[in-house]
């Protein structure tokens, strides 16, 4: 049978729709496993897979289960283009999906991800005194900013 | 003749690429940014990217339009290699061994498709 452009094209858009699907299916299981490393080490008692992803002990934890929940939704929209390239579903299902899901993913993942870093900084910047300033504002926070202390 | 048709795909692409574009402003001036904070933001400008690159496919009625397509896919692998590198390291600063294979075993993979 001769591969004519149409198919070679075809070929492509499903190989790619299973690379995606593989490559959204990676990150989701690293971070069930890790939900279920941060529960043992919480719990000091080696506990299973999906007990680890129903009831996730410790702050770690909880927030690699949401993103792992986050990327199993990436997950299925993989799965959703890997099957409009098999014609499986229209690409009307297809876009009407990932306008709705991808949106929610995006804001979904920031949410998490800016409750459970542990560095991150909301708003506002650290102010820096000098020793002049604190001399200055001595009356309001010399108690608290003392050169000798 | 019309250079751009903004069809409901173009406009949904579009409503993605500039969520992706808010985020990734959001994190860059916000974040303490460390090993796993900057694979984030290397996440979203790719899915930003990948996402420009879909409205102008869509949108931009010229013959140098399919080119967007191949470079949607690209960036979109990159964005995937990025949120599994910070899989790797959340919420830790430092990049580990295994992180390091799975880059070498991702980038693999990409020059496979």
């Amino acid at each position: 049978m001769a591969i004519t452009f149409q198919s070679r094209r075809d070929l492509a858009l499903q190989g790619m729709g299973l690379a995606f699907a593989v490559y959204s299916f990676w990150p989701m299981v690293v971070f069930a496993i890790q939900t279920r490393a941060y529960t043992n080490e919480s719990l000091e008692v080696p506990v299973g897979m999906l007990d680890a992803l129903q009831n996730p002990v410790g702050r770690e934890a909880r927030a690699h289960r949401a993103f792992a929940l986050l990327m199993a939704v990436l997950f299925a929209l993989s799965l959703q283009a890997l099957a409009e390239s098999l014609e499986l579903v229209s690409l009307q299902q297809l876009i009407s999906s990932l306008a709705t899901f991808y949106i929610l993913f995006l804001v979904s993942f920031v949410f998490v991800y800016v409750n459970n870093a542990p560095t991150f900084k909301l708003y506002g910047k650290t102010r820096r005194y000098s020793h002049r300033d604190l001399d200055d504002r001595d009356g309001e926070y010399g108690q608290f900013y003392s050169r000798d202390a | 003749m019309e250079s751009i048709l903004l069809s409901k795909y173009a406009v949904s692409s579009f409503t993605q690429a500039f969520l992706g574009l808010l985020i990734t402003a959001y994190l860059l001036v916000s974040a303490n940014k460390n090993c796993s904070a900057w694979r984030l933001i290397a996440f979203f400008a790719a899915i930003t990217i990948s996402m420009m690159s879909s409205f102008l496919l869509m949108a931009v009625q010229a013959p140098w339009r399919v080119w967007f397509g191949p470079l949607q896919g690209l960036v979109g692998f990159f964005g995937f290699i990025a949120i599994t590198q910070f899989a790797y390291t959340f919420p830790g600063g430092e990049a580990s061994t295994r992180s390091r294979r799975a880059l070498i075993l991702s980038l693999v993979g990409l020059l496979g498709v």
